[in-house]
């Protein structure tokens, strides 16, 4: 069984410091980060994924035997859904959702599978916050990553799409069978059929 | 643009379509058409990746596009001409053995334009796609990364199509003065053919009534040709959207060496203006100069030339700031309809409107002078509505009810809570629209049939006539004319509110 491990004694990022911390995942579990507002959540994502300036003191990345954290981003394999879905303005919906492999075939599969697939050349402006939180969970899945990080990725979403769009994401995790991370507010976020870790940053 | 398009059909009612003929007439007119298309495309393409380089990179070039075309391309000439910087530190090195004696650049293919083009263009690209992105772009920027995208990757793929597809308008805008302009033409084209634009100039100064049938022919065929290329464009743009790009790497390094190389060409352009305007001579085999004086920056400071440039680009400018105040205090707002004008004054190519304006000068017996100030206006007010519109629409509705609450009258709210509030981006627009009227070079000299001389004007002809030192002394006071304005325009509203804390954060 591939299990995410991190940890680290320190992490800083400017005045923020937080730490020490160490936690695992495995797969199919979902690792949900609690705590206040400024208490690190989003920063531990960033760090993670290696999109962050962050210093840090005495840390680890595992995926299996593999150390993460000496690799690049884009090395790293960690699928990222943020609070935006972060649509490429540029690209059709299906270019958004094949942009990591070019594999446009298995992208209008992927698409059909969360009924978007009469959206396909659509621009991205043109699709509801719903719509366009399914194509970035498509993109980041279809990257075939090796763990999935769920930066708040429901928050911005009605109350009556979000209930949709967590069943579509925690369906997608069953069945891709990874390790998943999510950082919440909302209590209603975490997931009734799959393995649930919590974490509570307020007092790392 | 509509008196343009009357007076060719008009004349071609007159004529006849077979008087089109009269194009057949015109040597070398084919290769000035490539000129004019290629020369114009490969300069705003590059200056489009330069641009979005520049923003990326946070690389301040802004202040760029304050310099006029016409002294940027002067300085650019005394860099490469065989007898100019190169020549004389060539020598100087050892490479040659005397300095050339022939002045002008040897390009039939206008490369050089190209270059001059385009740092100008991309200075002004720089300005739109930096005021147009956002926080998530580079979000998106990192998440490409996060999907298995390298750096050179993610940019290429994302951060660049991006930019290119949301700035699409600017480019266009890019596209058609590069294509048109005449400026840079004039110091840095080819002779032999030169480009459409200055085969029209060349005839609308002549005054045999064929050459002028020939200019208007030329000018519809310039409005085609403009098209064309942005058609092209857009063909190129389309599968830089959407391809899987590779070589992303290399191009990347290119990229980066390349915005130095023309950094280094920007700097050292005034730097040899400046140097040129200052000395005496240049003996062959010398680093610089032998004895400097000031004689000739005196004689350029103290001519008639320099004053009215000054005045006409003073007088446009405060003119158009009145009018586009007076617009917007009576409800003027750049959307639907009433932005149309705008996008036409700075999007069509000049020539198309001078022509307009000169024809309507002749029929109506104007004053030059007023048809003069028409035609910078016309641009000067187009840029100034740009600015200030948006600004207008930003001030605080409730400080302005709060002074009417108190009695005060609508024109009132206006001069004493909207202006004040407005001083510096009233200051940075009359900068902007005196460093307009400076720039411009066509209307001055077909408006008034040359007889109103400008520093524009002197520089076209001074680079005809060998006077390298009156040459860079009457560019570099054309490029520092706008410099000394904004600088002004930038130190006023500072010292005036220096006292009022709020005020340092309002404009």
């Amino acid at each position: 069984m591939t299990k995410l491990a991190f940890g680290f004694d320190e992490l800083r990022n400017g005045e923020f410091v937080l730490g020490p911390l160490q936690a695992e995942v495995a797969t199919g579990e979902v690792l949900v980060l609690w705590g206040p507002s400024g208490s690190g959540k989003s920063t531990l994502l960033q760090w993670l994924v290696g999109a962050s300036s962050a210093e840090v003191k005495n840390g680890y990345i595992r995926m299996a035997v593999q150390d993460l954290l000496a690799l690049p981003i884009e090395q790293r394999q960690l699928g990222w859904m943020q609070q935006q879905p972060l649509l490429f303005p540029h690209l059709s919906v299906i270019r958004n959702a094949a942009f990591a492999t070019g594999d446009l075939v298995a992208a209008r599969q992927a698409l059909a599978e969360v009924g978007l697939s009469a959206y396909a050349e659509a621009d991205p402006a043109t699709l509801s916050g719903g719509q366009q939180a399914r194509v970035a969970l498509v993109r980041a899945l279809a990257s075939k990553p090796r763990a999935l990080l769920l930066d708040e990725p429901f928050s911005s979403l009605d109350p009556k799409l979000r209930q949709s769009v967590r069943e579509l994401v925690w369906k997608q995790i069953r069945d891709v069978h990874i390790p998943a991370i999510l950082v919440t507010h909302d209590p209603a976020d975490i997931p009734q059929n799959l393995p649930v870790t919590q974490l509570d940053l307020s007092h790392a | 643009m509509i008196l343009a398009l009357l007076l060719c059909a008009w004349l071609l009612w007159q004529q006849g379509l077979s008087s089109a003929l009269v194009l057949g007439d015109i040597p070398g007119l084919w290769r000035s058409v490539w000129l004019s298309g290629f020369t114009g495309l490969l300069s705003t393409v590059l200056a489009a990746l330069l641009a979005v380089y520049w923003v990326q990179v946070g690389q301040r070039f802004a202040w760029l596009v304050g310099v006029p075309h016409l002294a940027l391309a002067v300085g650019l000439a005394q860099i490469w001409s065989p007898s100019g910087l190169w020549g004389h530190w060539s020598v100087a090195s050892g490479l040659l053995a005397q300095v050339p004696q022939f002045p002008n650049l040897r390009d039939d293919n206008g490369l050089f334009m190209v270059f001059a083009l385009m740092l100008k263009e991309a200075a002004f690209l720089a300005i739109v796609f930096g005021s147009q992105s956002t926080a998530e772009d580079g979000q998106r920027v990192i998440l490409a990364r996060s999907l298995g995208c390298n750096r050179a990757q993610a940019y290429w793929r994302v951060h660049v199509p991006m930019m290119l597809a949301r700035g699409r308008y600017a480019i266009w805008l890019a596209l058609t003065y590069a294509v048109t302009q005449v400026e840079v033409a004039s110091v840095l084209s080819p002779q032999r053919p030169p480009t459409l634009a200055l085969m029209i100039i060349e005839r609308l100064n002549d005054a045999r009534p064929e050459a002028w049938t020939q200019a208007i022919w030329l000018v519809l065929a310039l409005v085609v040709l403009v098209m064309l290329t942005i058609v092209t464009f857009e063909l190129l743009l389309k599968p830089l959207l959407v391809h899987r790009a590779f070589g992303e790497t290399l191009a990347q390094r290119c990229l980066s060496g390349f915005s130095r190389f023309a950094a280094l060409h920007i700097v050292l352009s005034i730097v040899i203006l400046t140097v040129l305007a200052v000395s005496k001579r240049w003996p062959s085999g010398q680093w610089l100069p032998s004895g400097w004086h000031i004689d000739t920056l005196s004689r350029v400071l103290s001519g008639d030339v320099f004053l009215n440039t000054l005045m006409l680009g003073l007088t446009a400018s405060l003119l158009g700031i009145l009018i586009a105040l007076t617009l917007l205090h009576f409800g003027w707002r750049f959307a639907g309809a009433s932005r149309i004008w705008v996008v036409a004054a700075l999007g069509l190519p000049s020539l198309l409107t001078v022509l307009g304006l000169y024809w309507l000068s002749v029929q109506t017996q104007l004053p030059s002078i007023l048809v003069l100030l028409w035609g910078h206006g016309f641009v000067v007010l187009a840029y100034q509505l740009l600015l200030l519109a948006p600004a207008w629409q930003k001030l605080p509705k409730p400080l302005c009810d709060q002074a009417a609450s108190l009695g005060m009258r609508p024109w009132q709210v206006t001069s004493r809570v909207r202006l004040p509030l407005m001083s510096r981006v009233i200051a940075t627009a009359v900068a902007i629209g005196f460093s307009v009227s400076v720039a411009q070079y066509v209307s001055t000299l077909v408006l008034t049939g040359g007889r109103v001389q400008t520093l524009g004007i002197e520089v076209v002809i001074a680079a005809g006539s060998g006077q390298r030192n009156y040459l860079a002394a009457s560019a570099l006071m054309l490029a520092s004319l706008p410099a000394v304005v904004f600088w002004i325009s930038h130190a006023a509203p500072n010292w005036l509110w220096r006292t009022r804390k709020g005020m340092q954060i309002v404009d």
